[in-house]
């Protein structure tokens, strides 16, 4: 059974921007896959559905063996806790401590206070930021930033993380860092999903890619390029 | 805010293994989950400096008002109470009664329902009061015999009885006539219930502003935490997660918002007593004795409910999606 499910999923925003038509997508556990294409295709609002930031307008979404798309309201911190989320803006507290950060999300799901401090040092190991676990965020780089943002996705060793647009306030060798990392990530068995506009990204990692334009999976390629190749005169 | 040191996780030098060789009970890992949320409430309550200034400040005004209202009702109360008490019914007996039917009329009075108090004024008596209440004058000499009847003077538990014991006295046989100033008495009661009615008003509205203005002052604390709560919902917190910090923030608001206010009030309601007492010797206020424990009672109850409620209040909003 795949790890995440869309079948036939429909997206209409109130105001009737649509943002999703049709979509079906199966991801296998493990699987590392690109999400690429023009702003306001779709990409986050598909991340959104994964985590149930978002409910479809129409269509199934499973996730994890959850079925998201009719989750009780009370179900989705469970579902919650099976995904990593990542995001552009890195979203940690300003006034706490690399290491508070990813405590915090460990206590705010009830981890026994014992396993913490393993827990919080093996992810800051696994993103190479464990020297740095004293700094207040705004001490660190941006690239330094996001790796404590992926620590904190991981610190609940989800089976899933997802990422939209990871890279998208770093510089170009902080990027193919940060992509190098969740390309380990990944090999360590944890299924990723990543939006991004990083062509050169895309095109060095060859790995699965989903294009989508204007709601639309128009391209699914197992060992992918950012954009169709062109064809050649 | 730097100075929170104290709260601050450190990394320690811990083995590799991910999980403790020991087991975690469930019940150890909730009752550790809540004195963490509990310690990220006051944590918060400190941290949000300004916020919490501003909150417990707003809370205070309200609660101040709320004070206020209740020193009044109170008083009006005890004003109320006591222009009632002395409201009696007086059933007049016949003339020429035996001791044994007036013993049984007193009786009689006694034993109908909503009474207090019974008691029997002689004739003798009543002419003394009448001397009295003329000025001293000695009317025995001027009518030679004295022309009042012996009655019975009946007050009733409850002021509103009054009519009720009235009519029932009439039945008493023995008595002739039963009077408890009809018009004014009821004119009266009808103040003293109007005065009642909107002390208690003004107190439930106060109430009611109190939690209000604390559910807005609340809200602050809420917005200067949004991110932790979007933080902690995205990895999988449960509302009650989410909630119980600001819950416990709103009673600490709520709480010291009281204490002051009950400071302030244990302050100043003697100080005010004792000049109104000054100018006025003659209005009846409640002695500070009688008020400042209930009051401070009161504050407490209130602000600590108001806090709890106001938190409630304005994190459902952001637990609603």
């Amino acid at each position: 059974m795949p790890l995440i499910e869309l079948e036939g999923v429909y997206k209409v925003y109130p105001g009737g921007r649509v943002a999703l038509r049709d979509v079906s997508l199966s991801v296998d556990e493990g699987e590392f896959v690109f999400l690429v294409g023009p702003t306001g295709a779709g990409k986050s609002t598909l991340l959104r559905l994964l985590y149930r930031d978002e409910l479809p307008t129409r269509g199934r979404v499973r996730v994890a063996g959850w079925d998201v798309h009719r989750l009780r309201p009370g179900q989705v911190p469970f579902l919650r806790r099976h995904l990593g989320v990542v995001f552009q803006d890195f979203k940690l507290l300003a006034d706490r401590t690399v290491y508070e950060n990813v405590a915090f999300a460990l206590r705010a799901v009830g981890t026994p206070p014992a396993w913490i401090p393993a827990r919080v040092r093996a992810a800051l190991e696994l993103v190479g930021l464990w020297e740095r676990a004293d700094a207040f965020p705004r001490q660190l780089s941006g690239g330094e930033q996001q790796r404590a943002s992926i620590a904190r996705a991981l610190a609940n060793q989800p089976r899933i993380l997802l990422a939209d647009e990871p890279t998208g306030n770093l510089d170009p060798d902080t990027s193919w860092d940060i992509v190098k990392l969740l390309s380990r990530i990944n090999l360590r068995g944890t299924t990723v999903v990543m939006t991004t506009h990083n062509k050169t990204v895309v095109d060095i990692l060859r790995r699965r890619v989903v294009e989508l334009q204007e709601g639309q999976v128009v391209r699914d390629e197992v060992w992918g390029r950012y954009a169709k190749p062109r064809a050649v005169p | 805010m730097r100075s929170l040191a104290l709260f601050r996780e450190r990394p320690r030098a811990v083995s590799g293994a991910a999980r403790p060789a020991r087991r975690v009970s469930r019940l150890e890992a909730a009752v550790s989950s809540v004195a963490f949320l509990t310690r990220e409430g006051v944590v918060g309550f400190w941290r949000n400096g300004l916020t919490s200034v501003a909150a417990v400040s707003s809370i205070l005004a309200a609660l101040l008002a709320f004070g206020g209202a209740l020193v009044a009702l109170w008083n009006l109360q005890a004003v109320a109470a006591r222009v009632e008490a002395q409201l009696v019914v007086v059933a007049y007996l016949r003339g020429g009664l035996s001791p044994a039917q007036t013993e049984g009329a007193r009786r009689a009075a006694e034993r109908i329902p909503g009474v207090r108090t019974v008691s029997f004024v002689p004739r003798e008596e009543a002419l003394r009061r009448l001397e009295e209440a003329l000025g001293g004058v000695e009317l025995e000499d001027a009518v030679r015999q004295n022309p009042l009847p012996d009655t019975l003077e009946v007050r009733p538990e409850q002021a509103q009885d009054l009519r009720r014991v009235a009519e029932a006295l009439r039945s008493v046989p023995g008595v002739v006539e039963v009077t408890y100033g009809e018009d004014a008495t009821d004119r009266l009661l009808g103040l003293t219930r109007l005065v009642r009615g909107a002390g208690a008003a003004a107190t439930g509205v106060l109430g009611a502003v109190s939690v209000v203005v604390s559910t807005n002052a609340l809200r602050l604390t809420v917005l200067a935490r949004q991110q932790e709560v979007e933080i902690m919902r995205l990895v999988g917190a449960t509302s009650w997660f989410v909630r119980w910090p600001f819950l416990v923030e709103g009673l600490l608001q709520g709480l010291v918002a009281a204490v002051c206010a009950s400071v302030l009030w244990t302050v100043f309601y003697p100080w005010a007593v004792a000049r109104l007492e000054q100018a006025w010797p003659f209005l009846p206020v409640l002695p500070p004795s009688q008020v400042v424990l209930p009051l401070v009672a009161s504050l407490l109850a209130v602000g600590t409910a108001v806090g709890l409620l106001g938190a409630a209040v304005s994190v459902r909003r952001f637990l609603a999606r």
